[in-house]
């Protein structure tokens, strides 16, 4: 029956996908998306178990039967199940958590062992560096006050050493004004979190981190970044899809001054037609706009053949903590929270870029 | 039937999941030996046992937007009373109940275990006969 497996975990990538547009697709279409996501939860109840992984029925069974509040935060755990279980047999992901403060460890070392095969604690740089030459790690995340100096000075070992270069790091901090973080992305953080973290904000981003969900076909983008072709960008296109004046010249200014061309749209539609055949190197996206949100934009860039590996950022507003989430599990690179600072989210988009 | 007799079934399967019907055509024909007719709908249950009458029908209760209880009933007293027994991701007491007292020959949870599929499909209807 292990052929039946691999036939099983094939075919979870197109509910994967299934799952993701419906769920895109909310608010304006939100019965018939509802029905949809139901629908495959019950399918999904009934066949996990029997292929072999229970942890699919459970978490199924958990979408099919939440009531309309709940739906949401069961059909992400879903979702995180699925996406576990394509990644393809065990799972080897290595993580590693620097972090002085024992709780603070724990907590994160909780939030991350469900996405990773196994975790690995430091409690000083020393410790880090040690664990560090000895293994590799698929996902560091690391906190800037730490016992024996500044976290900044082991982000820049990690990312000074070419066989730690590409691994995506994860800073937390408390307290953290926009400059330390602009900085951070500057020395190579991938992501910023202020602590206390915020659990489902994190989690979406390491398992994102961790692995791309497959977007449309299966031999799309591979799950860590690549960095090999350092070759100049082909374009300085930058799509910008943002109803907001004053966000939209701060960027544009900012981006033009880097001798990227700005291609600014207020109305997602119109965005999604000019770029049709042009070739970015970014994309910034709103996820408020009219005429069509920013994750049905993403949802189809992610869709088309030549923007598909394009880096995505996502504007949200603050305490759309939800649209981060969803943002990443359609596809997005990062994410920007309004109002932010012009200097990180700079450091936010060369980051991206160096990344890709 | 003398014992020591390979039981051999002509199972009716319908189910609209692609991967249950995939593994379930394992489960009993592979590894039970039985003859699986699959089919996703009604309609094409229908066009399976135009010629062939099977010796039970493996039911799944909510067929996609189609109402499996009905679709059941229907293809039974067409073929000729053939036993039911319904499929169900639903194994709540009452679930189970109503569709016991459809007259089914048994209910059988999904998920299921692959291997022992075939052997209680066949415990369930030795037991309706005795």
């Amino acid at each position: 029956m292990d052929d039946l497996t691999q036939v099983y975990r094939d075919a979870l990538v197109g509910r994967i996908e299934a799952l993701e547009v419906a769920r895109g697709t909310r608010p304006e279409r939100a019965a018939e998306s509802v029905a949809t996501i139901r629908r495959v939860a019950h399918s999904l109840r009934g066949s996990g178990g029997t292929f072999g992984f229970p942890e699919i029925s459970d978490a199924a069974a958990l979408v099919e039967d939440a009531s309309e509040t709940q739906l949401d935060a069961a059909l992400q755990d879903l979702l995180v199940v699925l996406r576990s279980v394509t990644r393809g047999g065990a799972n080897t992901a290595r993580v590693l958590i620097v972090h002085g403060d024992p709780a603070s460890a724990a907590r994160l070392r909780e939030l991350t062992t469900p996405l990773a095969g196994e975790v690995a604690v430091a409690e000083t740089r020393a410790q880090a560096r040690e664990l560090l030459s000895a293994g590799k790690f698929d996902l560091v995340t690391l906190s800037l006050a730490l016992p024996d100096g500044d976290g900044r000075s082991l982000l820049i070992d990690v990312r000074g050493n070419p066989e730690t270069a590409d691994v995506p790091t994860v800073v937390v901090a408390v307290a953290a004004d926009a400059h330390q973080k602009a900085e951070c992305f500057r020395m190579g953080a991938d992501a910023f979190f202020d602590e206390p973290v915020d659990g489902e904000l994190f989690t979406a981003v390491a398992s994102a981190r961790l692995q791309r969900a497959p977007s449309k076909p299966a031999e799309e983008a591979p799950a860590a970044p690549k960095r090999a072709e350092a070759a100049a960008p082909a374009s300085r296109n930058v799509l910008l899809v943002e109803d907001d004046d004053m966000v939209a010249s701060i960027l544009k200014h900012r981006l033009g001054r880097e001798g990227f061309e700005v291609l600014h749209f207020s109305d997602g539609v119109r965005a999604l037609s000019a770029v049709e055949g042009k070739p970015l190197a970014l994309a910034i996206l709103d996820v408020k706009v009219p005429g069509m949100d920013g994750f049905e934009l993403l949802t189809r860039l992610r869709g088309s053949p030549d923007a598909a590996r394009v880096p995505v950022m996502m504007l949200t507003a603050q305490g759309a903590e939800q649209d981060v989430v969803r943002g990443f599990e359609l596809g997005a690179d990062d994410y920007m929270v309004k109002p932010f600072s012009p200097a990180e989210v700079m450091a936010r988009v060369h980051r991206l870029l160096q990344r890709k | 039937m003398a014992s020591g007799d390979v039981l051999h079934l002509i199972i009716l399967l319908v189910d609209d999941d692609p991967e249950i019907r995939l593994i379930a055509r394992m489960a009993l024909g592979k590894i039970g030996g039985h003859t699986v007719l699959d089919a996703a709908d009604e309609k094409t249950a229908r066009a399976l046992t135009r010629d062939k009458r099977p010796d039970v029908i493996l039911m799944d209760v909510l067929l996609g937007e189609e109402d499996g209880v009905a679709a059941a009933d229907r293809l039974s007293a067409s073929l000729g009373s053939v036993p039911v027994i319904f499929l169900t991701g639903r194994t709540g007491a009452d679930d189970v109940a109503r569709l016991q007292a459809t007259g089914a020959r048994g209910v059988l949870g999904k998920p299921f275990d692959p291997s022992s599929l075939s052997s209680a499909v066949e415990r369930l209807l030795a037991d309706g006969e005795s």
